[in-house]
């Protein structure tokens, strides 16, 4: 392990309280933990599993237009196909001799530069439907097919890893709970750092907690050891309030709730609270009217939103970027051709981005066939990658999991598009 | 808590329980008895616990009331909605909700463009019943259907139609399994959510055939294949509404024609013109009598009112009420209570936001200010939608999550310490809750921090708490057993005591 950072588990393991806060966690199960928890959390356990990066994901709620986004400005079928809304070649970042970046992802430039952002074009669930309900579904659960089974392949990963007694360990910004993270025990939501507090004054604050906490020891049921974790969590939260973690002033966020969420995001892996994984949700990307050009519109306000978030989250990170892995991803792509309205109807084949210290960036993966109608299926982007594979191998080479891809992919035969450096 | 853990034992329990069918002892029912650490003490009194399964909250006058009259001679009354008065809600809904006593097209006509301001109105109602409703069961039961023939209103005939949806579940909430299938497969919002108005014979959407399977019958152990989704989805293609008048309609066009198979049913289906509808019923017929919906159908039921995982020994004895009463809601709901199983389930449940929200609102005597509008409502359903358990938000057709696990994020415990804080606070403006000195018994409340304690657990709850948790209350007033709490503390102190009371377990839990 060659990274400036100590891994999380390391850290959690030399804290004076690591082990009173596994006491309390181990607490929760109830019953039957008191016999379990020598064997299924040993203090040792956590600190044995490879090193991890931390990983973000980015979902990109309504289906963002790849076509726009990363453009294949050199075939002429793609400016013919969109006459109102294709990025002209001019106005395009070149990233290759296929395909420029639309210059609202300008913040991104730097990090193709270094290297350290990959695309990934033509991505997607190739047996995925084009209702946004079951394809969303499909993504964050990591099977092919909406099925009932219904936890994410985030939190298989997480599982299959083992316990930390990580209080923050999965934290997903938002209202509700990202599904990619559903069936992770003690996964934390919240809308807001500032907001996750009991809503007592700061004098009444230590007297009622306490008396939380007492209300729920003593007896053993599934709440008991919810609330004591939540208190946890409240703590934890608390502490990465602190100056320490705070914000690089260097780091540029966008005053958005995506912005907002990512410094949150970056004040949790800066803090010794052994974030492993981390979602946030960007809604908004359903554009089948008025997506706009290059310059003005829908598409091109939410993409400047999106570039300059991810690039003051990478300055925030700063030393921590090297064993950091983002990735942004969407249900599906959208259609080739423009619809009457200006914008542009669900697709098929979208784009993933795979941004990161261990990223082997600087390139346009998946195979890119062209906008021919013999390629395109039913008139949208084929499906070349499969999506579970760009997850799979972050999961194996950066996440330090790859024994357990079985469990985390169930039924995917893995192959590597070679997008990260392994760890 | 670890899943994990819990899953296996019940499992083995399961097992166990299957061996010895009937010889298992009243004490071994759950697998959690056997634990070494103390239970919960929630209070197992056979009153108190029914209402905390049968109704949004027990509160001093009802549990008084069902303790003189008996759960099983209250169950029979409260299983014929029509015979009790229910003058209260009647009010709040003539004169704050008068738009939803109006059928689908009457709403729609007046709302047109304003969807979400209509449907708003009908949660809002939703809302008003389950806290004020004297029709307790019937509002637990509709929420039970609700949420098992769940259609989301997003837009379009889901959002118009789901006002009739919504009474007729309501008003069928006491009948069979069967009628409610029935019902369900012909509301226009079920067509239009899951896209059975768009299945034809040339171009089959399979969802609701799926759905109709997976989750509203026989379910995913139900032993169906890719072919019988398919049958069902040719079996229903014609069944769809009346754009104008927002009535199930039957339309010969998109039906197909031709011998239909869904597992053992088959039909020859041969005059689309006439016939469709009577193949689709004679399918929801074979259904609705299938010994695996009556396993499903059972198995949730039990899930709702005994335990996040039923006992086996229970499953098994109310599968076979459900086959033999043919679905009799009543039937069900008669073996259920009478059952030792449920007996012996207390604080087997965590209550989910909604009930935590109305069980609250209940025990603290809240009243409904009728110059307030609809404010009174909205103020409990954005508490709801911040826990994210506000009425008809939930977005997939399997309905609201029914077991602890999906409610005790962090972000979910969270959110009930502050409603707790907010309801004892009493911060909202169009629904009034009682005082801690009114709770406590008003001029003759106890003076001493000890029995102040107790008589506020004991409007609140129904129960004095454990040592340990009692005392963790009195700490919190700065006093001991017999400090002298005066009224001028108590109206300071007063709402944060209330506040520990309703986020205590002994609330959160029923």
């Amino acid at each position: 392990m060659n990274s400036p950072t100590v891994t999380e588990e390391f850290l959690l393991d030399q804290r004076p309280d690591a082990m009173s806060r596994r006491g309390l966690l181990k607490r929760s199960g109830g019953v039957a933990l008191a016999v379990a928890a020598g064997s299924m959390v040993s203090p040792t356990a956590a600190a044995a599993a490879p090193a991890s990066d931390r990983f973000v994901q980015i979902f990109l709620r309504g289906g963002m237009d790849a076509l726009n986004a990363v453009a294949p400005a050199g075939d002429p079928a793609y400016a013919a196909a969109r006459p109102g809304i294709a990025v002209p070649m001019g106005a395009l970042l070149p990233l290759d001799s296929t395909f420029g970046l639309h210059p609202s992802l300008g913040a991104l430039a730097p990090l193709w530069q270094a290297g350290q952002l990959a695309f990934v074009h033509s991505v997607g669930n190739p047996q995925g439907d084009r209702s946004h309900f079951e394809a969303q579904d499909a993504v964050e659960c990591g099977t092919p097919v909406s099925s009932a089974v219904r936890t994410g392949w985030l939190a298989r990963h997480l599982t299959a890893r083992g316990q930390t007694g990580a209080a923050l360990r999965a934290v997903g910004i938002g209202e509700t709970q990202n599904m990619t993270l559903a069936g992770q025990r003690n996964a934390v939501t919240l809308r807001s750092l500032n907001n996750f507090r009991v809503q007592v004054g700061d004098k009444d604050r230590v007297a009622y907690e306490r008396a939380i906490r007492l209300m729920h020891s003593g007896f053993s049921h599934q709440i008991a050891g919810s609330g004591t974790a939540t208190l946890s969590a409240l703590g934890e939260v608390r502490g990465l309030l602190a100056p320490e973690f705070a914000t690089s002033p260097q780091a540029a966020y966008p005053d958005s709730n995506f912005g907002k969420a990512l410094r949150n995001l970056a004040q949790c892996a800066k803090g010794p609270v052994g974030l492993e994984a981390g979602t946030v949700d960007i809604g908004g990307w359903d554009h089948h009217t008025g997506l706009g050009n290059h310059t003005d519109g829908q598409l091109a306000r939410k993409l400047t939103d999106l570039a300059a978030g991810l690039a003051a989250f990478r300055t925030d990170l700063g030393d921590l970027w090297a064993t950091t892995t983002v990735v942004v991803v969407s249900e599906f792509g959208r259609r080739v051709e423009e619809n009457g309205d200006g914008g542009v109807d669900h697709g098929h084949g979208g784009l993933m981005m795979v941004l990161g210290g261990g990223v082997r960036g600087g390139k346009v993966y998946g195979g890119w066939r062209g906008l021919a109608t013999s390629v395109l299926d039913r008139g949208d982007l084929p499906v070349l990658t499969d999506w579970r594979n760009v997850y799979a191998e972050i999961v194996a080479s950066r996440l330090g999991n790859g024994n357990a891809l079985g469990a985390v992919f169930p039924g995917l035969k893995p192959s590597f598009l070679g997008l990260v450096n392994p760890r | 808590m670890s899943s994990r853990l819990v899953s296996r034992r019940t499992v083995l329990r399961g097992s166990a329980v299957a061996a010895v069918a009937g010889a298992v002892g009243p004490t071994r029912v759950f697998a959690t008895e056997a634990a070494a650490a103390p239970a919960l003490a929630l209070s197992s009194e056979p009153v108190l616990h029914a209402l905390r399964r049968l109704t949004y909250g027990p509160y001093p006058g009802l549990v008084g009331a069902v303790q003189a009259s008996g759960v099983r001679a209250w169950l029979e009354v409260q299983m014929q909605p029509a015979r009790i008065a229910d003058a209260n809600v009647d009010s709040i809904l003539k004169y704050q909700f008068p738009h939803m006593l109006l059928t689908s097209a009457q709403i729609r006509a007046r709302y047109k463009g304003k969807g979400w301001q209509a449907m708003q109105q009908l949660k809002g109602a939703t809302v008003v019943r389950a806290v004020w409703s004297q029709r307790h069961l019937q509002e637990v039961m509709h929420g039970f259907w609700s949420d098992h023939f769940y259609t989301h209103p997003s837009d379009g005939v889901a959002l118009w139609g789901k006002f009739d949806e919504d009474k007729r579940l309501r008003a069928n909430a006491f009948t069979s399994f069967g009628r409610l299938l029935h019902l369900s497969a012909s509301s226009p919002a079920m067509l239009s959510f899951l896209n059975n108005d768009e299945s034809s014979e040339d171009d089959i959407n399979e969802n609701y055939g799926r759905e109709l399977l997976e989750l509203h019958t026989v379910g995913l152990a139900g032993g169906y294949t890719e072919a019988d989704v398919r049958g069902a989805a040719l079996a229903m293609t014609g069944w769809t509404y009346d754009k104008e008048t927002l009535a199930f309609k039957y339309n010969p066009k998109l039906h197909y024609n031709g011998e239909v198979k869904v597992l053992g049913w088959k039909h020859p289906n041969i005059d689309g013109t006439a016939g469709g509808v009577e193949t689709g019923r004679s399918l929801l017929d074979y259904l609705a009598s299938h010994p695996a919906t009556a396993r499903h159908i059972s198995t949730k039921l039990l899930r709702r009112l005994v335990a996040d995982a039923p006992p086996a020994s229970l499953v098994a004895s109310t599968t076979a009420i459900f086959l033999a009463s043919k679905g009799s809601v009543p039937a069900l709901l008669r073996h259920i209570v009478a059952s030792r199983e449920f007996a012996a389930s207390t604080g087997h449940k965590v209550r989910r936001p909604f009930d935590m929200v109305t069980a609250s609102v209940r025990a603290t005597g809240g009243r409904y200010r009728a110059s307030a509008g609809q404010k009174g409502a909205e103020e409990l359903l954005w508490r709801m939608a911040e826990m994210g358990h506000a009425p008809f938000d939930w977005i997939d057709p399997d309905g609201y999550p029914d077991t602890a696990e999906a409610w005790l994020s962090s972000v979910g415990v969270l959110g009930r310490w502050n409603t707790s804080l907010a309801i004892a606070g009493r911060w909202f403006k169009g629904v009034e809750m009682k005082d801690a000195k009114t709770l406590a018994g008003g001029k003759d409340r106890p003076a001493k921090a000890g029995p102040l304690v107790d008589s506020l657990t004991m409007a609140l709850t129904g129960q004095g708490f454990a040592r340990a948790h009692r005392n963790a209350i009195i700490e919190y007033l700065d006093a001991s057993e017999s400090t002298i709490i005066d009224d001028n503390t108590l109206s300071w102190r007063g709402p944060r005591v209330i506040a520990l009371i309703l986020a205590s377990p002994y609330m959160q839990v029923r």
